[in-house]
């Protein structure tokens, strides 16, 4: 990122980990995306407020954390919360979706089952393609703690995968 | 149909990758989308600005110089500094001591910061109302600072009265100058109904933890009553405001899945720091509305009967003195109101075992007024007799006290007081009477009187009229402190503020009722207000209907009582609507504030309205 903030950048570079770390929170995917435009439009009205260097990732991951947290009981103070068997169903493929898009949504599914940290991590890491730099930003953790993280969520999913699968069969 | 069953590992970053791609926005729409959101607050803040630089001075001073969180941000033009602030400031005057006083502890305990952690709305002034503030303030600061110093000390050195109609006036004149900067824009409906429940909250704990420096309301009702109806009315503002629900309570304190309490809802209540009185406020506010309905029932026995039938069922033993003494008030009282005298059978048998047992009774205790009664003859207690002979004839010459006075007394209703003594007695009196005054001086006086009538002395009586007035005066409390109302003590002191009250006294029962015994005899003191008088006893009667002489407060509750019912005697409650809207002025000068915030509130414009 630039020696000044920008905002393309800025959108690009944490688009995918803050719609993530909303949808870890419980919000359906569609109201996170709506949540993370939110985000950095709040982020840039009141970017004379920022107090760290725009390329220092962790400075702007911890602003744009606070901005999220805000928002984020602003509006489940509006919404109904959403059970989660419900926003799991709306993820669900219809009939006549690919293959590959059946394996999505039992990927989906089984990753909506990790615990509350793992899921977290995973979400914000692989909604788009981002760091564990990122991610730890946000989430306020190390990037180590990510990287860790991330390495017991997949070997979860592995796992979950394969006795669904010797179930199935 | 293909199968939905899975042979796939998720090994590969790629799948992991993939699982989301049908759910990710489109960048280009994206980024449109925020850029469209920045558009539209930055057009909304625009019109902020337009509408701040339309408003009246007044209101612009205003919107800068209250809590910030208030006006929904405005920045832009410049040069809003007035330039004949004259007679538009008065009202910005009279709101400092509300705000300062009030926001500056809020401020303090972190009402501001929360204000400023907002729902995620644009944060707050800069600019111009920063600019404006600033400026004001600089060529303002001195008066506002001697005017609000002025403030404290009327506080703190005289009646509290001043104070508190100051701070009453600021805050309605608050609450009008919150209502024109929303009809102006300047807010919406949930900011003000932020402000007017800050307002009500913080004005409700003060009232709550420094009722015992403000003037005490005779309405009977504890002083905290009002307190806790401010409290109520600034939850009500809240949801009026829409800014909270019966959901958003329920999310806050509740687990619905887990079916359990949120366990920082206890703790937030009850354990952090300097917020522990703020949860008691809390607590009281929440509890205050079951608690006053009980409290709400009192005073039901005011009745001459009531007295009457404890009275009869007297228990003390005659050797006692403390419950003695307000027996005789008590009696003394019901025998001369010309009703149906007590029983005092019961009393005579339970008192005519005692001394076949060989106890003796006081002429400093029971004696005299068992005599009196006619519970007991001189026969059966020449003890008792022979030692009020003995005080009598040792200190006539002596200061003019109580005792000399009941044991002349003694003598007299058992018929052995002789015609020298009884010369003594008005001598005594014509010179010493001018030297009563201090600790139990109304009980001296009450004692001289009843001493003197009984002997006849009707105009010597009557010339103790002034020095009796000049006693009553020097132990009358006033309106003084509220927890204790006012009535009579038992030493004279001065009134003044807060500095001195603890000095003070404790008012007691005892004297007041002594006092209005005199007063019935030798009519109020104009100064006195009977009133105030009637409704502090009422206030003593909290806790309900006597069962016993054993407790304290029993016995309190029982002087209190017999003062009203002679009160009553000597000056019927007026009935009305302006003295019933006089007696409960607290309760009602908070109902009309609560009423002007909601006013203030549903009138303001809600925020989609604004924009």
């Amino acid at each position: 990122m630039s020696a000044t903030l920008d905002l393309d950048q800025l959108i690009e570079a944490w688009r995918g980990p803050l719609i993530g770390l909303f949808a870890a929170r419980g919000v359906a995917y569609g109201e996170a995306i709506e949540l993370a435009q939110d985000v950095f439009a709040e982020a840039w009205i009141g970017r004379g407020r920022f107090q760290g260097a725009p390329n220092n990732t962790r400075a702007v991951g911890a602003w744009l954390s606070g901005i999220a947290r805000n928002l984020h009981r602003a509006s489940s103070r509006k919404r109904r919360p959403e059970p989660l068997e419900q926003g799991l169903a709306e993820q669900e493929p219809a009939p006549e979706a690919s293959d590959h898009e059946v394996r999505a949504a039992e990927l989906r599914r089984a990753i909506e089952a990790l615990p509350d940290r793992e899921r977290a991590v995973v979400q914000a890491f692989y909604f788009e393609e981002t760091s564990s730099a990122h991610v730890a930003a946000l989430l306020g953790i190390a990037p180590r703690a990510v990287e860790g993280l991330l390495r017991r969520a997949r070997a979860r999913l592995k796992e979950s995968l394969e006795s669904a699968s010797v179930a199935s069969s | 149909m293909t199968s939905h069953t899975t042979e796939i590992e998720p090994e590969s970053e790629g799948e992991l990758l993939s699982a989301f791609e049908s759910l990710r926005p489109e960048p280009g729409e994206f980024a449109a989308g925020v850029r469209a959101r920045i558009e539209e607050a930055e057009q909304r803040e625009e019109s902020q600005v337009a509408r701040f630089a339309a408003a009246p001075e007044r209101l612009r001073w205003a919107a800068s110089i209250l809590p910030p969180g208030l006006v929904a941000g405005a920045t832009g033009a410049a040069g809003l500094a007035g330039k004949k602030l004259g007679f538009k400031l008065v009202p910005g005057l009279l709101a400092i001591p509300a705000i300062t006083f009030l926001v500056l502890i809020g401020t303090f305990l972190g009402g501001v910061h929360s204000l400023r952690k907002e729902d995620g709305q644009p944060q707050d002034v800069e600019g111009d109302e920063r600019a404006f503030a600033s400026d004001w303030w600089k060529r303002n600061r001195k008066l506002v600072t001697v005017g609000f110093t002025i403030l404290l000390l009327l506080a703190l050195f005289q009646h509290t009265e001043v104070f508190t109609a100051l701070i009453a006036l600021s805050m309605i004149s608050t609450v009008l100058l919150l209502g024109d900067l929303a009809r102006a824009g300047l807010a919406d409906r949930a900011r003000v109904a932020k402000a007017t429940a800050r307002l009500l909250w913080w004005s409700g704990f003060l009232w709550f933890y420094t009722r015992d420096f403000l003037p005490v309301d005779p309405s009977g009702y504890p002083n905290w009553f009002s307190a806790v109806v401010l409290g109520f009315g600034a939850i009500g503002c809240l949801f009026a405001g829409g800014v909270l629900t019966w959901r958003m309570i329920g999310e806050r304190i509740w687990y619905p899945d887990r079916r359990m309490l949120y366990p920082d809802a206890v703790t937030t209540f009850c354990l952090r720091g300097l917020y522990s009185f703020f949860a008691l406020f809390a607590g009281a506010v929440i509890l205050g509305g079951i608690g006053v309905m009980g409290l709400v029932v009192l005073n039901s026995t005011e009745s001459r009967s009531h007295l009457v039938e404890f009275v009869e069922e007297f228990d003390a033993p005659i050797t006692e003195t403390h419950e003695w003494r307000e027996f005789k008030s008590v009696s003394r009282s019901l025998a001369s109101d010309g009703g149906t005298a007590p029983d005092f059978s019961q009393l005579r048998e339970r008192v005519g075992a005692e001394l076949a047992s060989g106890a003796q009774t006081p002429f400093l205790g029971s004696g005299p007024i068992l005599l009196e009664l006619g519970v007991v003859s001189a026969s059966e207690v020449p003890g008792l007799i022979e030692d009020a002979r003995v005080h009598v004839d040792s200190h006539s010459a002596y200061r003019l006290d109580g005792n000399y006075l009941s044991a002349v007394r003694t003598l007299f209703e058992a018929g052995e007081l002789s015609a020298e003594q009884h010369a003594q007695l008005t001598e005594h009196v014509r010179t010493g009477i001018a030297g009563i005054s201090g600790v139990n001086s109304l009980e001296t006086l009450l004692e001289a009187t009843w001493v003197l009538d009984a002997l006849g002395e009707g105009e010597l009586v009557e010339s103790l009229r002034p020095q009796v007035h000049a006693e009553l005066l020097a132990h009358w409390r006033g309106a003084m402190a509220a927890s204790h109302g006012a009535a009579f003590a038992q030493n004279a002191e001065r009134e003044s503020g807060w500095f001195t009250w603890r000095s003070l006294i404790h008012l007691d029962y005892v004297s007041t009722q002594q006092a209005v015994a005199l007063m019935k005899r030798y009519g109020a003191p104009p100064e006195v207000d009977l009133g105030s008088v009637r409704e502090t006893l009422r206030m003593g009667r909290s806790k309900g209907r006597a069962t016993s002489w054993d407790d304290y407060s029993n016995r309190r509750d029982l002087l209190a009582v017999s003062a009203l019912v002679q009160l009553e005697e000597l000056a019927p409650e007026p009935v009305g609507p302006l003295s019933q809207l006089f007696k409960h002025r607290s309760l009602f000068g908070a109902l009309l504030l609560i009423c002007l915030c909601l006013f203030a509130t549903l009138r303001a414009p809600k925020l989609e309205e604004l924009a």
